[in-house]
Parts: C-alpha cells; structure tokens; sequence
C-alpha cells in the first residue's frame, strides 16, 4: 500500500466519522464540531488532489468562516433551543430518510462502479503543479471566466442586502406586539381545528 | 512570475440587459439610502423606470432574425429567444412593482430594499435564460433563490411569512445540492460544462457504437440529477409540497411574482439544456417528463379544488399550468420554444392580474384570502367582478382568450409530436379545472355577498388589472402578432452564426 | 494520490458524504442543523468537481473554478440562512421546523 493510498483512506475515514457525527450527536455544539472536523478532513483531500488552493480556501472561508458563523448562531440562540428533543416523535419520516437515503447510496456507488468518466488523459506532472498556481487561477477568473466571478460578486451583494434587511426591521419596526402574536397563533389554532386537509408540510 | 493577464474580447452587448438591470439595482440601493422619511414609493417608481430602461436596452442590443450572439468564453448567448423571453420578464417584473408599491406601505412593511431586490431577482432570471454554460446556469438559479427567500420572508409582523421564507430556504437549498451534484456529474461525463460541448460530446459518443459509451451514462444520471433540482424550482409534483405554504405566507406581489417570474426563468433554463445540450437522450427525458406532466397537472388541478383559500387555490392552480408549460418544453426540437413563450405570456397576465385582483381585496392584518370575500362581487364593483372573470377564463383556457390559444398551441405542439396521450391528460385536467375557475365566478355573479369587503384601489393596481384585461382579451381575439414574435424567436443551436 | 487511488474510490467517497449530508438534512428538525447537512452535502459535491478535474481534465481548470464558485454560493446561502434562522427565533422562540409550521391545508 502506497502511501498516498493509505493518506487517502484515513482521511477518507475521517470526513465520514465526521459526517456521521454530526448526524448523531444529540447536542448541537457537538454537531458543528464534527462538521469542522469533516470539512478539515476535506481539505487534507483537497491537498491530496493536488490543489493546495482550494485546501487553504477551504480552511480558511468553510471551516473558518461558515463554521465559526454556525457555531455563533448556535451559541446566540442557546444551545437548549435547538437541542434535539423531538426525534422520537418523527420516527416515521426518520425512517423513510433513512431509506431514501440507502437507496441513493447503493444508486450512487453502483453509477460511480459502472460508469467510466471520460479517458483519462495523460498526466502531466508539471502541468498540474502549474494549474495549482493561484496566481494562475487569478489569472483565469479574470479571463476566461470573467462573468460568473461578476455573478459571484452580485449574490454576495444579494446576501448581504438580505442579511441587513432580515437584521433590520425588528429595529424599524420594532418587536412583535403581544396582539399580533396572539392573532397568529390563534390563526394556527383555528387552521388545524377546522380540519383543513392537513398535508405533511416540510 | 505573475503571468500575463490578457482579457478577451468581449462583446457587452450580449450582456447588456443585465448589465442594465445589475447597475441600475446597486445605484438605487444606494439612492435609497439618501431618499428622506419612511416613504418608499419614489424608489419604486425609480425601479420602474429602471425596468422600461432595460427593455429599451434590450430593443437596441437585439440580434438580427435568426442570428445569435456569444460572449465571454462562449458562456451567454444574446438569441432571439433570450429577447423575447427578457421582454416578458421585464414585463412579469414591472407588475409585481406596480402592485406592491401601495401593498407596502398599506401593509406597514415598507423598506427601500424591496425593489432593488426585485431588480436583482429578475437580472438573475434574464441571465438563466440567456446562460449557455452549466456554472452561469446554477450561479443564476442561485441569484434568483437568495433573493427570493429574502423576498419571502418580507412581511415582517406576519408569523407565517417568516415562516415561508424558512422553509423556501432549506428546500431551496436542498434542490441545489441536488442541482449541482447532476452538474459534477455530467462535467465527469462530458468533461466540460459548456451546453454546447456537451451536445456535441453526446453525438459524437453515442454515433460511435451500439455500446452505451460510460461518459454519457453519467452524463444521462447527471442530466436526471440537474432536473430533479429543477423540478424544485419549477414545482413539479412530487417535488411541489413548498408551493402553496410559501405562497401562502409571503407578501402577496412577492407570491405574484414568484408564480410566474422564477417557474419562467426556470423552464427557459431547462429547455435550453434539453435542446442544446441533452437532445440526444431524447428518448430518455420524454416520458419522464410525461409521467412528470401529468401528475403536476392532475394533482394540482385536484387540489385546487378543494381550496376555500384563494392563495393557496393560486399556488395549486400554478402547479398545474407548470404541467402544462412541461408539455410545451417536451417537444423541445420542433415547436417547444414557441409554444412555451406563448403559453407563458398568456398565462403571466392572467395571473399577475388575478393576484392584482386578489391585493385589492387584502385587508390589513388580515391572513384569509376567502372565496368567500369574493362573493356577489359583481353587484358592488361590476367591473372589478369582469376583471377577475377575464382572468379565471383565460386561466381555464376558455376562449376568446389568450390562455385558450396557449393551451391550444401547446397541445397542438403534443399532438403533432405524436403525445396523443399527454394532450387527452391536459385536455382532462383543463376539464376538472375549469370547475373551480368557474366557481369562482359563480360566486362573483350568483351569490349575495357573505360579508362587507371595501376593495381598494390605486394607480398601480388599475393600471396592472387594465393592461392585464386588455392584454388576455386581445391577444384572444387576434394572436396572430404574438405568434409570429414566438415563432421568430428560436434558440441558438451553435457558437456564433 | 492520482496514480495511487482510482478515481472510482474518491467518488464512492463523495457520494457517501453526500448521502450523509441528505440524510442529515431529512432526518434533523432544526434549521440550523438542517443548514449543516446541506453544507455537506455541498462539500461532497466540490470533493467530485476537484476528483473530476484531477482525473480527466487536468489542463483546464474549469472543474475547480466551479468548486470555488460554489463554496462562495453557499456562504451566501448559509449567511442568509442564518439570519432568517435567528429571525424566526426571535418572533417564535423556536428554531424547530415542527413547532414553525402554520402554514397548513
């Protein structure tokens, strides 16, 4: 067993510990940690395809960024809030996940058996490590795919703009009166009493 | 060494329209910014005129007939198509500001952020029709999503708005995973992600042999891949479960829009894929998207029925005319692009109109949408009761109106296409449909009033329900300028030309 | 790794942590645990963009440009995501999808 075979197969190892962990783990906290840890076993994956790149991209804006913004969100609503209490009440859809989910898997792997991807071309040592150059994907965002990096930059306008405007109307309008909480849960109360066809919503 | 950075030569005509729309967002976001007091109408009418400046934008840049132009490494394509399909966006996105511009501010819920943000959805619904590369496609569909799930969750006391913008969101986001993973799929295949190549990579593999080359496997598992996320989108049945919930709880000209907006970006999208790049698998695709066709429109015509809420009856009544619009995409190749234009046309004035209909009648604080409120309507606002009987008609396919000729150009389509089953399936489904149409205008001319309801109305609204009516009625009476605009606009099948 | 390991394992790989992100996301009723399993199921589609790359079309880079794209997309998904999530917090005092559900019939 060579060694970047044996790397492959202990990272591969750890991002799927991790993946299941996050399912798991009844605690959020613990959850996002597992998830940190699948998305640095990731990037070790990354580095193995030979794109240091997008290994530091990967540390530096999923585990650093995204999750460090779970973990506040996680934090800030309090972590009983969001603990999981309810999964025994839904064992019927948790099932029906779990075997949707098989069905996908053994689909997934016997595609990925079955169908050879295009010809492998010949690989060319020097080349790959020219392409991993940064300066040189710089150089492509900007030439060749120049419009969807402007594309990029106007969904994080987008994202921006709707973080400030989910943020800001409390403040505008401030919170919600104890009246219209009342209203609106009396409304749910009278929707499911009169017995609409209630669909399984979500 | 940094290396040399050469930027190709570009042609920023091809993108003009949502260069327009993308910089006329971003000043007003921060025009608004500097406008005084709590009153936002002026920024509305500043989006308008933003729109009517677009589709000047697009006139000018237009292509010559049966001509088309790439750009940017070959990734948007400025056809007759994408013209067309632009105008009727702009259009789709001009009603849903001219209604919401007194619904904000009636409802208390006036931001500035609004309408540069409907502005930057419908940049992203222009690119979707107009991406001819696979990352431009999902970054579009991305665009579109974000801004909408923020558009959802708009109405902020409202309980059940948030509430809609959540769950757009997770199943939003869900989709796209699904989306994007059909994409890796198919760049495995293929080895490229330009719609083009892609075609081209398929006749050439599946010309070689018997065999089924592996490439075009995955690429056939991908392309299953890329519109199970679409269907999401498009609201398909079974992937349809969030319509009528988030229609339900978001603002009432967001629900408008999104009713016709995103499902007519969406289905330009898809058709463009289905014709450009995955025409071989033909025999693939059909009868998936037939069995798909006909549960969307049965389901969502049964379910219509059975509706006391007008919202919701909307939400179910836009699921089955996706149905129909999937007969239209399905004979992609021969007369798809046509009918499907046509069709869409049709169906967003009846249905801008019918939700224009439907804000008059909104009442502050309030969370029904009764069929009840619409009862002997037409003893009190005769001509408000016409309006919506217009709309319910053309939504049927009742002629004299545009919606009959755009059912009857779809089937037509089918027909002629050898779907003899899938057009008696629409002609069904149309038939239970019309019951629940038509109830509502019994109800509007048979039935005395359950409860006192004030509609009210301004300019936009009038002027939306006006153009609407007019635009249902003519385009029944003589379709005959509108069919030939569709039937000039066909879809680049190549680079350049 | 390209010569040691076959394409097919890195693939095997990533559809498992993708089927672990869905299955993540189906079985969890928190938005914000629900928004994790989606990050992954994200993750496991770059780990196919980057293998495919690698392994067929090493002179070009178009599979880990789209990888690229596709992190920034789901920053600006999970931001927005968040943010509503604390919204709804504050009007329902609950992030539980069961509990946030009004919307019936």
């Amino acid at each position: 067993m060579s060694f970047e075979l044996f790397m492959f197969l202990v990272t591969a190892a750890i991002a799927l510990a991790g993946g299941v962990g996050m399912i798991v783990a009844r605690n959020t906290v613990h959850s996002a940690l597992f998830l940190l840890l699948n998305f640095f076993a990731i990037a070790v994956l990354f580095l193995l395809l030979h794109s240091p790149f997008l290994f530091a991209i990967q540390l530096t804006i999923y585990a650093g960024a995204i999750m460090v913004l779970f973990l506040f969100v996680v934090m800030l609503l309090g972590v009983e809030s969001i603990e999981d209490r309810t999964k025994d009440r839904l064992a019927g859809q948790l099932w029906l996940s779990v075997v949707l989910t098989l069905i996908l898997m053994v689909q997934a792997i016997t595609i990925t058996l079955l169908a050879e991807p295009a010809e492998s071309q010949a690989q060319n040592t020097a080349l790959l490590d020219q392409l991993a150059d940064p300066a040189l994907i710089g150089a492509t965002l900007f030439t060749t795919y120049l419009l969807p990096f402007q594309i990029t930059g106007v969904i994080l306008l987008v994202g921006i703009v709707g973080v400030v405007v989910l943020h800001q109307r409390a403040h505008l309008y401030g919170p919600l009166s104890e009246t219209e909480r009342e209203f609106a849960e009396q409304y749910a109360a009278e929707r499911t009493a009169s017995g609409q066809p209630a669909e399984q919503a979500s | 060494m940094p290396p040399e950075i050469v930027i190709p030569a570009i042609d920023v005509r091809v993108i003009a329209p949502m260069l327009t729309i993308f910089a006329w967002a971003t000043v007003l976001l921060m025009v608004d910014l500097f406008m005084p007091g709590k009153d936002r109408k002026l920024t509305g009418y500043l989006a308008l005129a933003g729109l009517a400046v677009t589709a000047l934008v697009t006139l000018a840049v237009q292509p010559a007939p049966g001509t088309s132009r790439t750009s940017f490494s070959n990734m948007v394509v400025l056809d007759s198509f994408g013209t067309t399909l632009t105008l009727i966006l702009l259009l789709i996105a001009a009603f849903s500001i001219a209604i919401s511009i007194n619904y904000l501010s009636y409802h208390n819920i006036e931001m500035g952020e609004y309408y540069p943000l409907i502005l930057f959805a419908t940049g992203g619904m222009i690119l979707l029709g107009q991406s001819t590369n696979l990352i431009l496609v999902f970054l579009g569909v991305e665009l579109l999503s974000i801004t909408l799930y923020v558009l959802t969750a708009f109405f902020y006391p409202r309980y059940t708005s948030e509430e809609a913008g959540l769950k757009y969101l997770l199943l939003g986001a869900f989709a796209a995973g699904f989306l994007i993973y059909g994409i890796a799929l198919i760049y495995g295949g293929a080895g490229t992600l330009d719609l083009f190549e892609i075609g081209a990579f398929l006749n050439t593999s599946l010309a070689v042999g018997s065999a089924f080359p592996p490439g075009a496997l995955l690429v056939l598992i991908g392309g299953a891949l890329v519109l199970i996320g679409f269907c999401f989108k498009i609201s398909l049945v079974p992937f349809h479960m969030w319509t009528p919930d988030v229609y339900e709880g978001s603002p009432t000209p967001v629900a408008a829009f999104m009713s016709v907006g995103t499902k007519g970006a969406a289905f330009a999208a898809l058709l463009r894929i289905l014709i450009v790049a995955l025409l071989p698998f033909k025999i693939y695709w059909l009868p998936v998207l037939g069995v798909l066709a006909t549960l969307t429109m049965l389901f969502g015509n049964i379910a219509a029925l059975m509706q006391p809420n007008m919202k919701r009856m909307l939400a179910y009544s836009s699921v089955g005319h996706a149905g129909y619009i999937t007969i239209g995409i399905m004979t992609a190749g021969t007369h798809g692009t046509e009918s499907f234009l046509f069709y869409l046309l049709a169906y967003a004035l009846a249905n801008m109109g019918a939700f224009a209909v439907l804000i008059t009648l909104e009442r502050r604080g309030e969370m029904a949408w009764s069929v009840d409120d619409f009862a002997g309507l037409w003893k009190r606002y005769p001509l408000l009761a016409i309006a919506m009987a217009t709309f319910m008609l053309s939504l049927a396919g009742v002629p004299p109106t545009a919606g009959f000729f755009g059912k009857f150009f779809v089937f037509a389509a089918a027909w002629e296409d050898g779907q003899i089953f899938l057009v008696f399936m629409g002609v069904l489904s149309s038939a239970i449909a019309a019951f629940f149409y038509l109830r509502v205008i019994m109800r509007m001319f048979m039935d005395e009033p359950v409860r006192e309801v004030i509609p009210i109305f301004n300019r936009g609204l009038t002027i939306t329900i006006g153009i609407a009516v007019v635009g249902t009625i003519v385009f029944g009476l003589l379709p005959t300028p509108l069919v030939s605009l569709v039937q000039n606009s066909v879809i680049a099948l190549g680079v350049g030309g | 790794m390209i010569s040691a390991v076959p394409l097919e394992w890195v693939l095997i790989l990533a559809s498992g942590l993708f089927c672990v992100g869905l299955f993540g996301a189906l079985s969890r009723r928190h938005a914000v645990s629900m928004l994790m399993g989606i990050e992954l199921m994200l993750n496991a589609v770059n780990i196919n963009l980057v293998a495919f790359w690698r392994y067929t079309q090493p002179d070009e880079v178009g599979g880990m440009i789209f990888a690229l794209f596709v992190i920034v997309v789901a920053a600006a998904e999970a931001a927005v995501g968040l943010a509503m999530a604390i919204a709804i917090y504050r009007t329902w005092q609950t992030v539980n999808v069961d509990s946030v559900d009004s919307l019936r019939g």
